[in-house]
């Protein structure tokens, strides 16, 4: 619960700042961790609720930034249950690359090296994390 | 890192594939249904609600520059340059009788910046606190001072979006006084690049690129003699017929709070 509160808290948070204090895609990592961790319908309802507010307050097209979310985590759903592997490698790579497709058409900061670096680390970390959490 | 295999559930699964692909249907269809009605209104009270906290926000990190003396009087130079050369110029045209001085009417709108895309220092766009219920519409130049800001690129109930000279999908028509060379100014991320001057056309550094105008017959577009910024370096190749120069930005677009568009009356 408390894991659930803080990305909730983080998604709230990042309708505000994000590209208004700085241009990092930091709703879309939050929602793909949320949803991975949390299967519930409200949670899903929320995503996508608050993913077209974002896209209405950054003059995006709207409905992309849920598109987005959904079809990523659809991706590697279907490959950890079709191809019965929970290869953590797997999750990274298609959670980076949803990322970086999303950073670019969006017109985010992309100091990539930088980024790169800096979201592997946390997507490995915060997957490290949720496994060790859920199987706790 | 592997972790042991749960026991397929095929219901729990199905659900959760059929849960995915409905919410994917479902922003499809929003993506699709983007400029009805009801989702511009939604989207107007959407945009009332969060424009203040924004605009708060916004000014904790992007506070107004308190500029040195120097920094100012360098400016007030600048400015003072670019007047002198159109006076002269516009002088010289009553003398012979043959130019004509247009006259534009033309409103000015205030709005705050609540938002923008792109590197923070260098930002390639911008989200205004204006939009269709302020009349504002695609292609109005923004301004701040006497600098260019940008041109409106997309409209919105009460939010629009500004991409500055900086942008890749910004183009003008520009000139430099001093001279009297004309070219098209293009963004090109960190700069811009004053293109298509003729090679015959003297540009030198220093100088400074101010928009010639293109006002279409409704009366919206970018009017004359707005200072866009200074030529850094220049690119001049005797075998083609035409010259290019960097320009740089005068003012600091990253310190920007409150900008000002130019609407038809």
């Amino acid at each position: 619960m408390k894991l659930t509160s803080t990305l909730l808290l983080a998604m709230f948070f990042s309708l505000f700042f994000e590209t208004t204090f700085f241009s990092f895609p930091l709703f879309f990592i939050v929602s793909l961790l949320l949803i991975y961790t949390k299967r519930d319908l409200i949670f899903y309802i929320a995503i996508f609720v608050m993913g077209i507010s974002l896209d209405m307050m950054r003059m995006s097209p709207l409905g992309v930034t849920p598109l987005c979310i959904f079809a990523s985590y659809l991706l590697l759903y279907v490959y950890e249950k079709y191809f019965g592997s929970k290869d953590i490698i797997v999750a990274i790579f298609i959670a980076f690359f949803s990322w970086f497709l999303y950073s670019y058409f969006l017109h985010y900061s992309l100091h990539l090296f930088f980024s790169a670096i800096v979201i592997g680390l946390a997507c490995w970390g915060a997957y490290a994390f949720i496994l060790r959490h859920r199987f706790a | 890192m592997r972790i042991p295999q749960e026991a397929p559930n095929r219901f729990t699964k199905r659900k959760v594939i059929i849960l995915l692909v409905t919410f994917i249907l479902l922003s499809l269809i929003v993506y699709l249904y983007a400029q009805s009605p009801i989702a511009k209104n939604l989207q107007g009270v959407v945009q009332g609600v969060f424009s203040k906290p924004k605009e708060f926000i916004y000014s904790l990190r992007h506070s107004e520059e308190k500029e040195s003396d120097i920094k100012k009087e360098n400016k007030k130079l600048s400015e003072k340059l670019v007047n002198y050369e159109l006076m002269k110029r516009e002088n010289d045209a009553l003398k012979s009788q043959f130019d004509i001085s247009s006259d534009y009417s033309q409103g000015l709108v205030g709005a705050k910046i609540v938002g923008f895309l792109g590197e923070r220092a260098l930002p390639t766009a911008f989200v205004i606190n204006a939009g269709e219920d302020q009349k504002i519409q695609k292609g109005m130049p923004v301004i701040s001072d006497k600098y260019l800001v940008g041109k409106i690129e997309k409209v919105s109930k009460k939010y629009s979006v500004v991409i500055t000279p900086l942008n890749p999908n910004f183009s003008t028509l520009a000139k430099l006084p001093e001279t009297g060379a004309q070219g098209i100014l293009v963004g090109s991320e960190e700069f811009m690049v004053f293109d298509r001057v003729v090679i015959t056309d003297n540009l030198e550094e220093g100088g400074i690129i101010v928009t010639k105008g293109e006002v279409k017959e409704n009366g919206i577009g970018i009017l004359p003699d707005i200072i866009i910024g200074k030529i850094k370096s220049i690119s001049k190749n005797e075998t083609s017929p035409f010259q290019s120069a960097q320009v740089l930005p005068i003012i600091n677009y990253s310190r920007l709070l409150t900008v000002f568009i130019i609407t038809t009356p």
